[in-house]
């Protein structure tokens, strides 16, 4: 193609051409194969690799699209789909309670947080709150095809089997090889287990200095950090920064910052 | 056996116990992707059903190969699903004005073309050189000439645009040579 038309081509999907050009370019569309093709993938390319829009097929009935839709219609589908329907009910109803349970929890605060008044003794709110917040569900599985997959498996099995001195050894001289944001957040979360918290806070400052494309997760875990060692003013900062910028877990960041203050 | 691998069968042969896992490890981040992004969680449970439902159906058809993780390749069949939904409207618009009723089986079996196609393209952007793919991607993301010129230490707007039209070329030959491109862009 030659520049010219793709500047052409450009200009109309950019919608800045003349209504006298337009009619012309959309003559040349039907009267020139090729200019059509150019335009075709064009303008496909333009709607796919934007984030902001989408490409839609034109021809719904195209062999491709009626060989999907025959078997999105067979009863080995549809026995697929009543299966992802009752994991979905099954989740559902397992996260509800999470819900009651976190009013309990907040029950318990407020009477520890009263028993903490009138007899000024330490509590163990922080701790509650840290192992509330912590939702293990929601790491990704560390383990993958690929090059240290031997090696997450091992981190994995110790992690699941909250054996967390072997996932700090297994991971803790890898880490910076591996830039795998899993691995940063597995190894910190096995740290702050075994209370080292410089040496977590050091992985999730590598973790939220990387250019991973979600070293903001980073900032979640620091946070969880700072409560589970008791340092509520550090907790608070990271958190509100949660909060302002957006970042990962950030409804859960501005609930903890109401319980804690 | 990989988690892939362990995922894809579970979702093919409806093992609602391990969907359930699929549901625990990744779900949360699509809803809060969702939940970001104009929808509520109702949205981001259909979405998520959508979306292993086509890698399901998909697999059936072909055994086709996942070259990220499970969980990242189902995040972003999820946020494309939710592109398609929001540019859904502006598409029905510009279509004459006339909304074309399509039936479910047909709207997720489209998706599933349309996902392949963006599959076949971004697996293209990322096979070109990396300067070629940052100034298309600055490109498609419709940041204009002149600041790209500005910011990337190009003499002009003309020698982007000349680069630009250099590095299209050499993306959608690639593209025309993989043997998905008739199926995929005929349609």
């Amino acid at each position: 193609m030659k520049l010219e038309d793709d500047i052409l081509i450009e200009r109309f999907l950019k919608d800045e051409l003349s209504s006298k050009e337009k009619t012309s370019f959309l003559e040349r569309i039907n009267l020139d194969a090729d200019f059509k093709e150019s335009f075709e993938l064009e303008k496909q390319l333009f709607e796919s690799l934007d984030d902001n829009s989408w490409n839609f097929i034109e021809d719904t009935n195209s062999s491709e699209v009626r060989g999907y839709e025959s078997i999105l219609r067979n009863q080995e589908t549809l026995k697929i789909k009543q299966a992802i329907q009752e994991a979905q009910k099954d989740y559902q109803s397992a996260n509800k309670p999470t819900k009651n349970w976190f009013l309990y929890l907040a029950a318990a605060v407020v009477i520890v947080l009263f028993s903490t008044l009138i007899f000024n003794t330490k509590s163990a709110t922080n701790d509650e709150l840290f192992a509330a917040y912590l939702q293990e569900t929601d790491l990704m599985s560390l383990v993958d095809r690929g090059e240290y997959d031997s090696i997450f498996s091992v981190a994995q099995n110790s992690f699941d089997s909250q054996e967390y001195s072997q996932v700090v050894n297994s991971l803790s001289q890898l880490v910076d090889t591996i830039n795998n944001s899993n691995a940063f957040i597995y190894l910190a979360i096995s740290q702050i287990k075994l209370e080292d918290y410089s040496n977590a806070e050091e992985t999730l400052n590598k973790l939220i200095n990387s250019d991973l494309l979600d070293s903001q997760k980073g900032y979640w875990y620091k946070s969880l950090l700072y409560l589970k060692s008791n340092q509520l003013e550090k907790t608070k900062t990271e958190l509100q920064r949660i909060v302002d910028s957006s970042f990962y877990k950030s409804s859960e960041a501005q609930e903890l910052l109401k319980e804690i203050e | 056996m990989s988690t892939t691998q362990r995922f894809l069968n579970a979702l093919v042969q409806g093992d609602s116990k391990s969907i359930r896992v699929i549901y625990d490890k990744c779900f949360p981040f699509v809803r809060s992707f969702i939940l970001k992004n104009s929808g509520k969680t109702e949205d981001a449970e259909d979405i998520f059903q959508k979306a292993l439902l086509q890698i399901a159906v998909r697999y059936r058809k072909d055994k086709f190969e996942i070259k990220t993780t499970f969980e990242a390749y189902l995040y972003t069949v999820c946020k494309n699903l939710w592109r398609k939904e929001l540019n859904k409207h502006k598409n029905r618009v510009t279509n004459d004005g006339v909304v074309e009723l399509v039936s479910e089986e047909k709207d997720q079996a489209m998706a599933i073309v349309e996902q392949k196609r963006q599959e076949l393209f971004t697996e293209k952007l990322q096979a070109i050189s990396e300067n070629c793919r940052k100034i298309l991607t600055l490109f498609f993301a419709k940041v204009p000439y002149s600041e790209i010129a500005e910011e990337h230490g190009y003499s002009s707007e003309t020698v982007v645009r000349q680069r630009v039209f250099k590095c299209k070329n050499k993306l959608t030959e690639l593209i025309k040579k993989d043997p998905r491109f008739k199926s995929l862009t005929e349609v």
